[in-house]
């Protein structure tokens, strides 16, 4: 029978979210006081550990419940990385959950629930959307493996200690068949990162691999098996933002339709213009298919479901209505739109500019929409390789 | 029907073309290049290619100022092409149309040589699109006006001399009489110009005016008359960028093709792929259209046609294709086109992340998209006003 409800239980738990939000963040600016002081109280109540299992630290709930976390956090404005936990849960503690050593779980899972975030360091300037064409070698040596190469735009080697790393192990064999993952110490001797400065500031690094050590225990899984694990993983991948997504266009939808309701435009209120009602009332429509695709997209993870198609039909829709909604947004807002945040007019608190110039970095991720439908293409509606 | 550039016309670009090639040699871009290759273009005349010869001008039509202006931005030289646009599709077209015989002679030969420049100053904060709420107030005290106010993204007011300001002159009257035009020098004594931080690292200023004291003799043509010359005035004003705009797309367009010819992602030629194959294509398409909607409308100003409906349609056109062409051109340059200029692997030297980040301007302004399809609407399609 098809069920649309939340159980008891899940809504028992998004209300504690928000009574912690109310008396954590109400009536407090988000000074760095503040946000240095969040995580560690999210790690006491284990919800950075949500999905881990219990024997490794976590609370052992599934994807249902993590999918509410991230998207009360994000529409309450938490002072937390959701993207920065949410890629490092779902690619870094599913592949180490589902792959790792007895030992492995042990060192690094419950890490991950105390609230260590973990990187990821697959793409490289000549293996992008295509992961079999990485040259980085681990050749190994001993306890060690050497690994050599270069990898670009790898997000997070200026912030984080530990990285997943993707490398080749055996050249001989099919492109796809000789990439291992290994646990890497950023910190390692041998690896040089220069920034690459983005859009909207957004910072990610250049990476140079000269002989770096890898211990031999930090291999995950099998070697030759990486590509493998890799493409397990990429519903994963494609949605990482799990929920968080969408609580922060439902929330700066609420401030967009407030704006509409208050804002006088040549005399008239915006929110009796023909015109901005249709698009306000498809920003909804749309903001409310995307909650139900994350949402069945978790309860299938809950099941044990295989994601593979909802994951890239959800990615592709997520992606181009949350484009498209900085985009109606903006024009909503005027030339205003384009003050930023400090400045005396700026609407919303210049919050839509940003996220115009910052997410559009969804054009160009390995889960941009062309290569998502290039993949559905090909692999859920069957049609012959390109 | 006669869609051929004359000989002249053709001559004309050719020798815009081989001017460009000479002076814009590989190591020629160096710190001086731009003051002295503005002296040149100045020498030449080309700056005041429309404005008639009595003035300083060459007298020669628009399509002579839309092909320099086209030809400048393909070869990216070295000149701010929206500052001479802006400059000529507002003070000069107004200037030469209902300035004093002394306006004409005073600013038209300056027009002319690059030595000044004017931006509008109508905006305020309650006045956007609809410009007939304008609340800055101009008193006539003997032989000067006392101007207060406030006016909004006057984005010019900090590097241009002159400013266009809107004012009222008759608060006793429906708004959209009662307005005139004020030519307004930008250092006068009560102008204060405070930037605010906008997009894609730009400024834009708000101007406080406190008791600015203008001489009477800069009030453009008629007191009151401010409303008809801005409506006449708008389609040129729409359109300013006057052929810049083509040549840029045409530029980007012609490396982007040669990038998706050289780049292989995942071992094939981007050129080689289905996709990137149509979204060249009808960028090729939007290309052309736009550029002959501009040639069009050029040859309609010379032959001294009503511009408003064209010029409608074709700003419609050129924000909206402007728009697909920077989105089409980041997809298709992967993640490195998120990479902005002085980064070494960024392709294309980094110019399109500023210029998709700026784009988005376009669809906020008066002259945006969904605000002229509303004025067509209305105005050339006869439909009766939105409820």
């Amino acid at each position: 029978m098809v069920n649309f409800k939340f159980t008891e239980e899940q809504e028992a738990f998004r209300q504690e979210i928000i009574n912690f939000i109310k008396v954590e963040l109400s009536g407090k600016t988000n000074t760095a006081t503040v946000r240095s002081s969040f995580v560690p109280k999210l790690v006491e109540k284990g919800w950075l550990g949500l999905t881990i299992p219990e024997e490794y630290g976590g609370l052992g709930r599934d994807a249902v419940y993590l999918t509410i976390f991230n998207e009360e956090m994000a529409y309450h404005q938490a002072p937390i990385s959701l993207s920065l936990y949410g890629r490092s849960n779902s690619v870094f503690g599913k592949i180490c959950l589902q792959h790792g050593s007895q030992e492995q779980r042990q060192k690094w899972l419950p890490r991950l629930a105390q609230g260590e975030a973990f990187g990821q360091c697959f793409t490289e300037p000549e293996a992008g959307t295509d992961m079999t064409r990485i040259q980085t070698r681990a050749v190994l040596q001993g306890d060690h493996y050497i690994v050599n190469g270069q990898k670009m735009f790898i997000t997070t080697t200026h912030i984080l200690r530990y990285t997943l790393l993707m490398a080749r192990t055996n050249i001989n064999a099919p492109a796809e068949s000789g990439l291992s993952m290994f646990i890497m110490d950023n910190k390692s001797t041998g690896i040089t990162f220069t920034p690459l400065m983005g859009m909207g500031g957004y910072r990610t690094n250049q990476l140079f691999l000269d002989n770096v050590e890898v211990p031999s225990e930090n291999l995950i899984g099998e070697e030759n098996r990486g590509y493998e694990y890799y493409l397990e993983n990429k519903p994963f991948y494609l949605n990482k933002e799990k929920g968080a997504e969408v609580g922060a266009l439902r929330r700066s939808f609420e401030q967009l339709v407030k704006y509409a309701k208050e804002t006088t435009r040549d005399g008239h209120l915006l929110a009796n213009n023909p015109i901005v009602r249709q698009r306000l009332a498809e920003m909804a429509t749309n903001i409310r298919t995307m909650r139900h695709l994350t949402y069945r997209m978790a309860f299938m993870e809950a099941q044990g479901l295989d994601l593979f198609y909802i994951a890239s039909i959800a990615r592709v829709f997520i992606v181009e209505t949350w484009l498209k909604f900085n985009s109606t947004a903006l024009q909503l807002l005027g030339l205003n739109g384009q003050l930023q945040r400090g400045a005396h007019y700026a609407p919303l608190g210049g919050s839509i500019n940003w996220h115009y110039e910052y997410d559009a970095l969804q054009y160009f991720t390995r889960g941009s929409p062309s290569y998502t439908k290039s993949y559905i293409a090909m692999h859920d509606l069957g049609l012959p390789e390109n | 029907m006669h869609f051929c550039f004359t000989e002249e016309q053709e001559k004309f670009r050719q020798e815009i073309v081989d001017f460009c090639k000479a002076e814009l040699q590989e190591g020629s871009r160096t710190p001086d290049l731009p003051v002295s290759f503005r002296r040149k273009i100045a020498e030449k005349g080309w700056i005041g290619l429309s404005i008639p010869k009595e003035y300083g001008g060459q007298g020669l039509g628009a399509i002579y100022r839309v092909i320099f202006m086209e030809e400048m931005a393909y070869w990216r030289a070295p000149i701010v092409a929206y500052d001479y646009g802006v400059t000529m599709s507002l003070l000069g077209n107004m200037c030469l149309r209902h300035g004093s015989e002394a306006q004409k002679s005073e600013y038209l030969p300056k027009i002319a040589k690059g030595e000044i420049f004017c931006g509008q100053g109508y905006s305020e904060p309650q006045a956007g699109n609809d410009l007939s709420l304008i609340q800055t107030t101009a008193i006539r005290q003997d032989d000067h006006y006392i101007i207060n106010g406030q006016k909004m993204w006057v984005h010019d007011a900090q590097t241009y001399r002159y400013t266009l300001l809107m004012a009222k002159t008759d608060i006793t009257v429906p708004p959209e009489r009662g307005i005139s035009l004020f030519i307004i020098d930008n250092s006068s004594p009560g102008i204060t110009v405070i930037p605010q931080i906008a997009m894609s690292g730009q400024t834009t200023p708000q101007v406080f005016l406190d008791n600015v004291l203008v001489p009477a003799r800069n009030l453009l043509g008629e007191e009151n008359m401010g409303w008809e010359y801005y409506l006449e005035n708008k389609p040129f004003y729409w359109n300013k960028e006057q052929g810049a705009e083509t040549g840029m797309m045409r530029r980007i367009f012609d490396d982007i093709v040669r990038y998706s010819k050289e780049t292989k992602r995942n071992g094939v030629l981007l050129s080689q792929s289905a996709v990137i194959r149509q979204r060249l294509a009808s960028m090729a398409t939007d290309i052309r259209a736009l550029r002959l909607l501009i040639y069009r409308m050029a040859w309609m100003e010379t032959k001294g046609f009503d511009l408003s409906d064209i010029a409608s349609l074709t700003r419609v056109f050129h924000v909206e294709a402007w728009i697909r062409f920077v989105n089409k051109t980041m997809q298709l340059m992967g993640l490195g086109g998120q990479l902005s200029r002085r980064q070494v692997p960024a392709p294309l030297g980094g110019t399109m992340e500023a210029l998709y980040r700026q784009a988005a301007l376009q669809l906020m302004q008066r002259a945006g998209p969904s605000y002229i399809k509303s004025t067509i609407a209305t105005h050339h399609l006869g439909l009766p006003p939105a409820w």
